[in-house]
């Protein structure tokens, strides 16, 4: 891995809700081609640092940089544009809209970034032999297993080519052989796109897969791997 | 079962801002159809207290004794009528009329309040002179339907019984409005009855408005209980898997349920309480105000509009559970969701068919209620047909779609077509109302208000008038008068101007024994019908379109937070708020403007329908399509408006971070 500069950096990130410090003065650096684990307890911060490294949630001190650009000071909607071009996110349960079929779910976010929908789906098409979908495209959330919607999510995560993947416990509903395909389905996606790759897990084999681990409690870092 | 009250209460305590918001759709959905359906059983009740209490006004034959004569008629004044009971007693104990204490003499008048107020501006002499009679009283509110009723009791020792065989059926004399009643032996005053003129087609009028604002009302009340009960499925599927019964899973939605529905029929009985005030205050029909009183239902009407509230709610509640109570993992299931079967559409049809059989029945036999109860059902039926519309417009709309907004949106009409046509129905309900109106409307025929000639009428159907010595005669009285054409066979004369209307028309009846009326006049019954009806239009739109605009905004508040897990990753992988809305009022907009121009035209073929009920002979006017198409975009509008008003509850559920759901 030769890397000149993370893609992604976070400084001094701080987010307060209330009394209640979330995350408190972190700094991290995501690299392309390269995978953060983040770990803890439930309640040590993490969601809230993947939060606001994606730009969903404004931290109250510190900033957020993306490719040398300052993301955390953008106003909401320009924050909304720079995630649907730049990051993927993957979620625990999925989250696929369940009217969708599983092709038109992959074809989503293209269709959210202006292309027509007859390229889009052309294109959402592609991803599904590689990822062990083929003869899916045209079922239901529903109509699939666990394992394959989240492989399905996992497309739609990277079907706009992002420069970094977030993904909130990804396998917490797998069992452990699925969890096992799955990830490595994510981490060769991932590397396939020369993204970076941020997983929240309680999982610890998950998080041994990961290029660096990083351990939160009480919202600061307590360990790097 | 106290274990379940006290879950009950547990789950309602600790639900925080969720349950209050889950519980304030039910409310809602509950107090505006609680609201509307009192109002409109107040109001037909208080239309059948006007019939009972002028009642008495009409002559009822006597079977055996009789002791007094009676005949009833009616004086035109300043524009209005005045509803005069000539009385003479035959022998020393006639009845005492309402709101009287004794049987008035010869040359004896009562009148109500409101004609002594009149009079009190000096032309109380030109009245006494036009009922041969001298005010000696004022009636009680018991001979009165309504506060500012114009009512005249005389004492008339001259009348005379009219021959059997000249006597004329009631119908006969109601053409104009003023032909005066036989004079017939009585033994009682009616103390109840049915008027079969103005009355009755007035308490037919607010039935059929009632069935065009009750069965929205229903549908209203139907889906708020049953979104917010399917909003609650997930939790009471946990229920199920920690090893609740069906039957105990029930009984906490039926509990839940009740709460919301007890709350909602509260402040539905104080906003229709608040509503009877501004009807019986400002808002008149059929010629006067209602007394408050009279628009109170009776204590059975309303205990059964409550209850029955209450078990429609909690029985919809318990019809969007099924899943739950058949299997614990019924909610978790995804893509459940069938296409709605074409039997929809039989049922259609059936209704259909079954209201056109009432027609024959109707106009035969005279059971109105046969025909309202027809369009009652043909009216929920719209309701049952609806989905299929979603669906088809959900297939159209994914095959023709070239962005997200679309194909998102009419995915969701084919996955869940009745959840999506569910909040807009009482918008395509309203468009069915207005398609009725709008026939309705311009099928009414056209009323004069002419008020600047006198046509001199006779007292009698078919009476022949002398038409040149009439002339002659008021050309003496009146040599600078012009006489006009004649009007429905009677002549006409133009008065100069800056005279007593009232005075020259008493002159004029007692020189000529016609009664003279303004062409207004003679359309007296007519216009006072029209113009109410129109204002009752009004209403009834208006009445509409807040229940509509309650529906739209509860349903579409409700799907936000059914689907609020899918929304916010959405929003959060990048998806703008502004695409999340469009696709949700395009599923709105869609299936309601194809349904809206489906409905307003069977609206308008049940309008002819429903007239051709109540009358055949009148001729059905089409109306415009401009207007027809103006309603198709004023619902199309009003669903993007509600999808629009949920957006808070949007907001609400975007801005809350995924991990706390």
């Amino acid at each position: 891995m030769t890397l000149e500069r993370p893609v992604l950096v976070g400084r001094g990130l701080t987010k307060r809700y209330g009394d209640v410090t979330a995350i408190d003065g972190v700094d991290i650096d995501v690299w392309r081609g390269s995978s953060i684990a983040l770990t803890g307890p439930s309640g040590a911060g993490k969601t809230t640092l993947l939060h606001v490294l994606a730009g969903i949630i404004r931290p109250d001190e510190g900033s957020v940089t993306l490719e040398g650009v300052r993301i955390d000071s953008a106003p909401d909607r320009e924050r909304s544009r720079l995630r649907r071009r730049h990051f993927g996110f993957v979620f625990q349960e999925g989250y696929l809209v369940p009217e969708l079929t599983a092709v038109e779910n992959v074809a989503l976010p293209l269709m959210l970034l202006g292309h027509p929908k007859a390229k889009a789906m052309r294109e959402a098409y592609r991803w599904f032999e590689p990822f062990g979908l083929e003869g899916l495209e045209h079922r239901r959330p529903g109509e699939l297993s666990g394992g394959q919607a989240q492989r399905v999510a996992i497309a739609r995560a990277i079907i706009t080519g992002p420069s970094v993947v977030f993904a909130d416990e990804p396998t917490a509903a797998l069992d452990s052989e699925t969890t096992h395909r799955t990830m490595s389905l994510l981490e060769s996606a991932v590397r396939h796109a020369n993204a970076g790759l941020v997983v929240v897990t309680h999982d610890p084999e998950v998080a041994a897969r990961c290029d660096v681990q990083i351990s939160i409690l009480d919202g600061r870092l307590r360990k790097a791997a | 079962m106290r274990n379940i009250f006290s879950l009950a209460g547990s789950l309602l305590r600790g639900g925080g801002r969720r349950t209050v918001l889950d519980l304030s759709l039910t409310v809602v959905g509950v107090a505006v159809p609680v609201a509307v359906i009192l109002l409109v059983v107040g109001t037909v009740g208080g239309f059948q207290e006007r019939e009972n209490a002028m009642a008495w006004r009409e002559p009822t034959l006597a079977e055996s004794d009789a002791t007094a004569l009676q005949r009833r008629s009616y004086e035109p004044w300043q524009g209005r009528r005045v509803d005069v009971v000539e009385l003479r007693a035959l022998d020393g104990n006639p009845p005492i009329p309402p709101g009287m204490d004794r049987f008035p003499q010869e040359g004896e008048v009562w009148v109500s309040p409101a004609l002594r107020e009149i009079l009190d501006d000096g032309s109380w002499l030109t009245f006494e002179r036009r009922v041969g009679g001298e005010i000696v009283g004022v009636l009680g509110e018991e001979a009165l339907a309504y506060p500012d009723e114009l009512v005249a009791v005389v004492g008339n020792a001259s009348l005379e019984p009219t021959p059997e065989e000249d006597r004329l059926p009631y119908d006969h004399r109601h053409g104009g409005g003023f032909q005066p009643s036989d004079v017939l032996p009585i033994g009682e005053f009616a103390a109840t009855g049915s008027d079969p003129s103005l009355p009755l087609l007035y308490r037919i009028s607010a039935w059929i408005a009632g069935a065009l604002l009750v069965a929205p009302s229903l549908s209203l009340l139907g889906a708020g209980a049953r979104l917010t009960a399917a909003r609650r499925g997930r939790r009471l599927a946990a229920l199920r898997l920690a090893g609740a019964t069906s039957g105990q899973v029930t009984a906490l939605a039926a509990l839940e349920t009740a709460v919301g529905a007890g709350i909602g029929i509260a402040l539905g009985v104080v906003v229709a309480v608040a509503g009877m005030a501004v009807v019986s205050s400002s808002i008149p029909l059929g010629g006067g105000r209602f007394a408050f009183a009279d628009l109170v239902p009776s204590p059975l009407a309303v205990a059964v509009i409550l209850v029955g509230s209450l078990l429609v709610a909690v029985a919809a509640a318990l019809a969007g559970l099924r899943e739950v109570r058949a299997t614990p993992l019924g909610v978790v299931r995804q893509g459940r969701h069938k296409s709605p079967g074409w039997r929809r559409f039989f049922a259609m049809v059936v209704a259909w068919a079954g209201f056109i059989a009432t027609i024959p029945f109707t106009q035969s036999s005279g059971l109105y209620v046969a025909m309202v109860a027809g369009l009652g059902v043909v009216i929920l039926s719209i309701s049952t047909v609806g989905p299929v519309f979603a669906w088809f417009m959900g297939w159209v709309t994914t095959r023709l779609s070239r962005g997200p907004r679309g194909l998102v949106a009419g995915r969701r009409l084919m996955a869940d077509p009745i959840g999506s046509f569910r909040p807009t129905t009482g918008l395509v309900l309203i468009s069915f109302v207005a398609g009725f109106l709008l026939l309705s409307s311009a099928t009414l025929p056209e009323v004069s208000t002419d008020d600047s000639a006198l046509v001199l009428t006779t007292q009698r159907p078919g009476e022949q008038v002398d038409e040149e010595a009439l002339r002659q005669r008021l050309a003496g009285m009146y040599p600078d008068a012009s006489f006009g054409p004649s009007t429905y066979g009677w002549p006409t004369i133009e008065l100069p101007g800056g005279v007593d209307v009232e005075a020259e028309r008493t002159r004029i009846a007692e020189a000529t024994g016609t009664l003279p009326l303004t062409e207004a006049e003679l359309d007296y019954e007519n216009r006072l019908f029209i113009e109410d009806v129109r204002r009752a239009m009004w209403v009834v739109v208006a009445i509409a379109l807040i229940q509509a605009a309650f529906a739209t905004s509860v349903g579409s508040a409700a799907s936000v937070l059914e689907q609020a897990n899918t929304l916010a990753a959405l929003s959060l992988a990048g998806t703008p708020t502004s695409h999340l809305q469009g696709a949700r009022a395009l599923q709105s907009a869609i299936p309601l403007t194809v349904s809206s121009a489906v409905f307003v035209t069977l609206g308008s073929a049940a309008g002819a329908l429903t007239i051709i009920g109540v009358n055949p002979n009148i001729a059905i006017v089409v109306p415009s399509l401009v207007q027809a198409a103006l309603v198709v975009v004023a619902a199309a509008a009003a669903a993007v408006a509600g999808a629009w008003l949920s957006r808070p509850v949007l907001r609400s559920v975007l801005s809350q971070p995924l991990a706390e759901r």
